[in-house]
């Protein structure tokens, strides 16, 4: 049964019948796997198949309601802005529109969208710009779009490879910034600058765990856990505690460690 | 030279070598070519360059060799398609070729090490009867007799599909290496090494066996397909005669006269749609002469991945980088971005730089 997403909802036989359409054309696209299929793909959510679809859909990344052209089972859509979007204007709008109150799961989202590269300074800007979207969402800081701005252009500094050319990844110095502009942190500040510091530092200490390889994918991970780590221990916040696997290992088909990862299987609690 | 039965799989056997060889370059490349687009059956090329340097794909021509030497004794320079060590050739080289799909011919793996190893297997085991006790080379060395190179190999693909060249120094000159490369690198023969006055033949006759032996296949003899002949004349022209890819490295962005490729979204918007809708119909009765590639930002061509062998224009990797969508890129400059550009737009440009080309 495919459920249709609320914004969608129509009443009886309308229902019924964009319910029985889009199921028909699901199944029609199934059986014809083998030819090739010019108008579905697969979503870029959940990777079910995506099929023309004109009904008002709201955008999977900024929220934005429009009229769809393309829709998953699962009722994922993004919006046309969405998919023109370089990756800055995409983690913005993201975060600035998400509801969602665990960081991993809006970077995995984000990274999940094609304006994000496999490697790239994207990803330090988007540790910092989906740390603070989260904690806005927990509210415990009131922030609005010129902080994203700020977040984005300092986290933009760090240059591709400085985990290797300066010993500080990004996405660590991303969780810095993030902590930073949620507290305010200048170069006068005291217990709060130490803070920060020692946030960047654990979280290089992580990521230094994972060897080589780089992997901004897995950096992005193990820099957002050590954030939701100090969230919880700080401010009792409760996360899903169940580490899921890298889910980006079969897309990465130069570079990466495979088992020898350590996110490459890790599908326990805790 | 009559088929040979092997246990199920049949292929084809093609002994065709051309005098020049810039033109075996070309046939190279045309037969993976032809492969894809006619679906025929998995090839094993033999052939013969004559006196021949032959450069890798991103070899460096001035400091490989020594080009007046080479001019002054005769000596042909090309480029090959695949990576790998500069070689010289001649008639005393052995060159064999396998054009296969790897996943129907080899289906019980996926490790690029393993195939490597099985497809060098049959030359190893030749000249290991031969009373050279060698072993099949690690992936990337070279087969070693005696800290002596005898045998090279390399591996190029292009979509599902994968060309390996090997190359045997059965009897080549030794002395005109020295000559002609700036580092001769313990090049060595096989008669040399052997004490064994071989015959050609006798090798070409022994590698056919051993390779049907060892893949269980039947070998069908036959001649170069009338596509790999008119993808080898247009490669030749475009490609393989030319100073700009034998000496530079540059190769040309398409076969044909005008490659436009298209950049859009993934899925694509209603304005990406649009694009495509309007470049289809702009180059419609110009296919002959206009190739049409549509990248799909993230998911590669036509949103089915980035096919090896398949190379995106610099301008087209900029425009990925800075996010410029949709973008219609022509013979490798932006030529319409971020707008829906019309038909008669794209058709004005497109004739534009074919007459230029004319």
């Amino acid at each position: 049964m495919i459920e249709v997403p609320p914004e969608m909802s129509q009443e009886g036989e309308e229902l019924n019948r964009v319910q029985h359409d889009f199921t028909e054309r699901i199944n029609t696209a199934k059986n014809q796997a083998q030819q090739p299929l010019e108008d579905a793909f697969p979503c870029l959510v959940c990777d079910k198949l995506m099929l023309r679809f004109e009904q008002i859909s709201e955008c999977s990344f900024c929220g934005k309601a429009e009229t769809a052209d393309y829709q998953c089972p699962d009722g994922h859509y993004v919006c046309e802005e969405c998919r023109l979007s370089t990756a800055e204007q995409l983690v913005k709008n993201t975060c600035k529109h998400t509801k969602e109150t665990d960081p991993s799961k809006i970077a995995n989202l984000l990274m999940k969208h094609p304006a994000i590269p496999m490697y790239g300074t994207e990803h330090h800007y988007l540790v910092s710009c989906v740390t603070l979207a989260a904690m806005r969402n927990l509210g415990l800081v009131d922030i609005g779009p010129r902080e994203f701005d700020k977040a984005a252009s300092l986290a933009k500094i760090p240059p591709l490879g400085s985990c290797a050319l300066w010993g500080a990844c990004g996405a660590a110095i991303g969780v810095g910034i993030a902590f930073s502009i949620a507290m305010s942190v200048g170069i006068m500040s005291g217990q709060n600058r130490s803070l920060v510091l020692n946030l960047v530092s654990e979280t290089l200490r992580e990521i230094s765990k994972l060897g080589g390889p780089r992997c901004c994918k897995a950096s992005v991970i193990l820099a957002l856990d050590v954030a939701k780590r100090f969230l919880t221990e700080t401010y009792e916040v409760k996360f899903d505690e169940t580490k899921h696997s890298c889910e980006f290992a079969d897309q990465n088909l130069t570079d990466c460690p495979k088992e020898r990862c350590l996110l490459y299987h890790r599908s326990c609690a805790g | 030279m009559c088929g040979i039965s092997g246990l199920g799989m049949m292929c084809r056997i093609l002994e065709y070598s051309a005098d020049d060889a810039r033109i075996n370059e070309a046939f190279e490349e045309a037969m993976i070519l032809a492969r894809h687009e006619e679906q025929t059956l998995d090839t094993v090329r033999i052939w013969q360059n004559r006196k021949t340097v032959v450069l890798s794909s991103d070899g460096d021509a001035r400091a490989s060799l020594d080009e007046d030497a080479c001019k002054n004794n005769g000596v042909v320079i090309v480029r090959r398609a695949s990576s790998g060590r500069v070689m010289y050739q001649d008639q005393g080289t052995l060159n064999l070729t396998y054009v296969i799909d790897q996943k129907s011919f080899f289906p019980d793996t996926d490790s690029l090490t393993e195939v490597h190893k099985r497809l060098w297997k049959p030359a190893a085991d030749v000249i290991s009867k031969l009373s050279a006790d060698v072993e099949v080379p690690a992936y990337g060395k070279d087969l070693i007799i005696d800290s002596g190179r005898v045998a090279q190999a390399w591996i190029r693909f292009y979509h599902n599909l994968m060309l390996f060249q090997l190359s045997i120094n059965v009897h080549a000159n030794l002395g005109a290496l020295k000559y002609v490369l700036k580092h001769e690198d313990r090049y060595t023969n096989l008669r040399r090494e052997l004490s064994n006055s071989l015959g050609m033949d006798d090798i070409k006759r022994a590698l056919i066996d051993s390779t049907a032996r060892q893949f269980g296949v039947s070998f069908q003899e036959q001649n170069p397909s009338p596509a790999e002949k008119r993808l080898a004349g247009r490669l030749f022209e475009v490609k393989y005669s030319k100073d700009d890819w034998n000496f530079a490295g540059k190769a040309p962005l398409s076969l044909r006269d005008v490659l436009v490729e298209v950049y859009v979204a993934y899925p694509p918007t209603r304005s990406c749609r649009e694009i495509i809708e309007n470049i289809r119909s702009a180059t419609r009765d110009l296919e002959d002469r206009v190739e049409l590639r549509i990248w799909m930002r993230g998911k590669g061509l036509d949103g089915k991945g980035s096919p090896p062998g398949v190379p995106m224009s610099s301008a087209l990797i900029d425009a990925s980088k800075k996010s410029i969508i949709p973008a219609i890129i022509i013979n490798g400059e932006i030529a319409f971005s971020r707008h829906v550009a019309s038909a008669e737009d794209l058709r004005d440009k497109i004739l534009q730089t074919l007459g230029r080309k004319v």
